[in-house]
């Protein structure tokens, strides 16, 4: 059944809500695909419609009580994904539009009451970390300098106070060296992906300590969100208009509280 | 030059006159502290550990180790040591940074060490934890002579047996101890007579000496019917004094909460889990020369402790004592105290005696229900060191009298307000673990109830099950070989914001607790590495942590043996071993040097310690 008012819309933002109260001890991949459904599914009973942009929330940023008191008792670190079908245009399926950086933390300040995050990092997709990488074949000129675009977008918001910290993700020794080249704001960051079976990728280590990188680690996946898993979720949940909706970045987002660690939110 | 004061501690008999005024104050000692700190919110995390050690000797002709009393030399020379190096840094603004602290203990042949500073507030100190305890046996072997040692198993397995295992020998059945076993000198006369005097209230209170009878384990020849005196039980090792039990090596932690409630709820998750850690951590299975049928230290302690009357035990009936008490004073917890949703009334079902007139006493003064309870029953007990000259104190700045019958109740857990007049929150203290051969292992156990604490936090978890399943799975935590043949009560649905009706438990392997059962109840590691994931966590501390938890996994599996079965077997394959379940003189020496070079990593020994790597760099 389609809705009338959903006729304008053009965007759709899904919240999961607080992953860490949901009993759901799951991969990564799994635990989003299964917040997603149970959002979809829930649409009517909860969203919230800006009809002049033609955005869609589902459920409402405004029916969630995630609104942070006492802010400076909380790290907030966010990691923004950049789908393989993040470009919107046709001729440059490569681009990797830096306007999803403000996007998505638009949304999060609204959903969590906040003016700022403590740390942003960005994961392009494709990369993957290998501490003996001679030279980065991976990262060809074109892809570099979308990297580059985005990473200007980042460097505006840390100027304007909105991000305290900027990271990278599965950045090797060698593409820190190209990329500190062109960047004005260093990253202070670089995520690497865990592997339990390897020994401590010692050349990396050297690396960051010598350049204050702090080296943190993450267990996420390359394609946290393929498009047959979203195609097949939005089938599922009877989502109105879903042949057109194309997954574009996911924001995975913690709020730790300092001193404790405890993890109070994450979504 | 110090202060030269007169402690006098009183005997029992005179003792016992002061415990109501004793008992009364302490209330209103903790009364002000409660007024002052309730309100105390958003402290840190911090922990700590405490690991107590045994000195040793080797008399290598002999074929013989035995336990020194040098112990007391070697713990004067580290707390000169200590106060020497903090003099220093005061006066000199450079410090030979003071790492570690030693304290007395029980026995003569032990002392404990402590971090001179907590840990925290990141996880990243947890890797401090290790190289800590690796520093502390460091320290302390510089002290050593070329045949001692420093171990830290729970029990020193010859202790009490014929021959020398003590040196100096000196001889038994003394005025103080009257053990058939053990010389009075092997517990520690020093510290103010505090032990001494301890000893001698839990005897003169209960009217006997006190009975340790632990089941002997009957291997292929072991005589059909084992029987020594006519105090010892029929098929049990008996023990006769205080000192078997809290001559015993334990690992502790304490960590602070952010404020008075989550202190409470850490409490009762936390005793929910301490048969579960009593098995896993288990390395207790020989006593006075004995290979016995208990894995744990934990029934000994229990029955060393004991100053219950003949009446209070409910062996005969009500005269001169004032109540029948079902649990004695070292046991797993008698109340939960939490104020959470789902604590269910129901659950504090062992109806532990608890003094009326504290009780009320404590809710005219503002406590809620469940705390007043919590304290009127570690109440009724009475103290048991009394110095004259210390009962007058002001109530307003003091909390001796309410730590004397506090820290004479030695439960699983242990709820701590802060002391008075000091930057320290509410605290909890997990007291179950047993010391472990390797610091890799003891850091790995105190990685693990951190982590459960930031586990149970972070994603509301609820362990409730009634109390009295807890009990018995104390009872079946410290058997043979429990983490394999034993299955304990745990609760199913351990999300809070569970949505059915009935909450569930079910009798549960080690395993399934720990690693998953593979359907619907994840287990408390992977819930553990799940949190490593939400949380920012740099390569190298998430690398360490990982290793412990790995290590936790197979013990928890039992793909590698607990401590205990690695002793048994050990014993067990002894050329010899003559399937009677004696352990001779030259067993345990071959035993404690082994458990020395693993201590060391002078040798491998992938049944117990699996691949991993056992030295810190």
């Amino acid at each position: 059944m389609s809705s009338p008012e959903f006729s304008n819309v053009n965007t759709v933002i899904v919240y999961t809500g607080n992953v860490m109260k949901q009993a759901n001890i799951n991969t990564l991949k799994a635990e989003l695909a299964s917040c997603l459904e149970n959002s979809l599914k829930n649409v009517h009973s909860s969203y919230n419609i800006d009809q002049t942009r033609g955005i869609l929330e589902v459920p409402s940023p405004y029916d969630l009580s995630y609104k942070l008191k006492d802010r400076d008792d909380f790290e907030i670190t966010v990691k923004l994904f950049y789908l393989p079908s993040s470009s919107t245009s046709d001729d440059n399926p490569s681009t990797l539009p830096p306007s999803y950086i403000s996007q998505s933390l638009h949304h999060l300040f609204c959903l969590l009451g906040i003016t700022y995050v403590d740390s942003f990092i960005v994961y392009f997709n494709g990369l993957l970390f290998d501490d003996q990488d001679q030279d980065d074949s991976n990262l060809v000129m074109d892809d570099f300098e979308a990297l580059v675009e985005v990473w200007k977008e980042l460097e505006s918001q840390y100027r304007n106070e909105k991000i305290k910290k900027l990271g990278v993700s599965e950045f090797t020794k060698n593409r820190f060296e190209r990329f500190l080249d062109v960047v004005e704001i260093p990253p202070k960051i670089d995520q690497i992906n865990f592997k339990s079976c390897c020994d401590l990728p010692n050349r990396m280590i050297n690396y960051a300590k010598e350049h204050d990188i702090e080296l943190l680690t993450h267990k996420d996946p390359a394609d946290i969100l393929p498009l047959a898993t979203f195609q097949k979720i939005l089938k599922d949940t009877n989502f109105p208009f879903t042949s057109k909706l194309l997954p574009r970045w996911v924001l995975k987002y913690s709020v730790l509280v300092k001193c404790r660690e405890v993890v109070a939110n994450k979504g | 030059m110090g202060l030269l004061t007169e402690i006098q501690p009183l005997p029992w008999e005179k003792a016992k006159k002061y415990a109501n005024h004793i008992r009364d104050h302490g209330i209103t000692q903790f009364l002000s502290i409660y007024n002052k700190t309730k309100d105390r919110e958003k402290d840190c995390l911090l922990w700590g550990d405490e690991i107590e050690y045994m000195i040793i000797t080797y008399d290598d002709e002999a074929k013989n180790v035995k336990l020194s009393l040098r112990a007391l030399d070697i713990l004067n020379e580290l707390q000169k040591e200590e106060e020497e190096a903090s003099k220093k840094g005061y006066f000199m603004f450079y410090s030979e940074k003071v790492e570690a602290s030693w304290q007395p203990e029980f026995a003569s042949y032990m002392i404990e060490g402590i971090p001179s500073n907590p840990y925290g507030s990141t996880l990243k100190s947890l890797l401090r934890v290790e190289r800590n305890m690796n520093l502390r046996k460091k320290i302390v072997s510089k002290h050593l002579r070329p045949n001692e040692s420093i171990i830290s198993i729970p029990n020193f397995p010859r202790l009490g047996c014929p021959g020398q295992f003590l040196v100096p020998q000196h001889e038994l059945f003394g005025p103080k101890l009257k053990s058939l076993f053990l010389p009075d000198e092997a517990m520690n006369s020093q510290v103010k007579f505090e032990y001494v005097t301890i000893n001698g209230a839990i005897n003169d209170r209960r009217g006997s000496k006190v009975a340790i009878n632990i089941p002997i384990f009957h291997d292929k020849k072991s005589p059909n019917l084992f029987s020594e005196c006519e105090e010892a039980l029929p098929d049990h090792i008996y023990m006769d004094s205080l000192v078997f039990g809290v001559g015993c090596c334990c690992l502790q932690t304490t960590i602070q909460t952010c404020n008075i409630g989550e202190a409470r709820k850490l409490h009762d998750q936390l005793a929910v889990l301490g048969p579960i850690m009593i098995a896993l951590t288990a390395a207790t299975p020989i006593w006075r020369g004995y290979l016995s049928d208990v894995d744990s230290r934990w029934p000994a302690l229990v029955e060393s402790t004991d100053e219950r009357t003949k009446e209070e035990r409910g062996l005969e009936p009500l005269k001169n004592d004032r109540f029948v008490i079902n649990k004695p004073r070292f046991d797993s917890i008698a109340y939960y105290i939490a104020d959470d949703k789902t604590l269910k009334k129901e659950y504090n079902d062992q109806n532990t005696v608890y003094d009326q007139n504290i009780y009320k006493k404590l809710i005219d003064n503002g406590i809620d229900e469940l705390l007043a309870r919590h304290m009127s029953y570690l109440f009724i007990r009475d103290p048991l060191f009394v110095v004259e000259n210390a009962l007058d104190q002001n109530d307003d700045e003091s909390s001796d009298h309410f730590e004397n019958i506090q820290t004479t109740n030695w439960q699983t857990v242990r709820f701590k307000p802060p002391p008075p007049n000091s930057d320290i929150g509410w605290r909890v203290e997990f007291r179950c673990m047993e010391a472990q051969i390797t610091d890799f292992e003891n850091a790995a156990f105190v990685a693990f109830i951190i982590l459960l604490t930031r586990i149970i936090i972070s994603y509301d978890l609820t362990f409730y099950i009634p109390i009295s399943k807890v009990d018995e799975n104390m009872i079946n935590a410290y058997k043979r070989d429990a983490l394999n043949s034993e299955k304990f009560w745990f609760r199913k649905n351990i999300f809070a914001n569970y949505d059915g009706t009935e909450d569930k438990f079910e009798q549960m392997t080690i395993n399934e607790i720990i690693n998953g059962d593979g359907k619907e109840f994840p287990g408390l590691i992977v819930i553990m590495f799940h949190y490593l994931e939400s949380i920012n966590i740099d390569i190298e501390t998430r690398y360490h942590l990982g290793n412990y938890l790995e290590f936790i996994c197979m013990r928890a599996s039992g793909k590698i043996q607990t401590t205990a079965t690695w002793i048994r077997n050990f014993v067990r394959s002894h050329p010899n071993y003559n399937y009677d379940s004696m352990v001779s003189q030259e067993i345990n020496y071959d035993l404690i040097k082994m458990v020395e070079k693993i201590q060391k990593g002078e040798v491998k020994v992938p049944e117990l310690l699996g691949e991993f790597k056992i030295q810190f760099n």
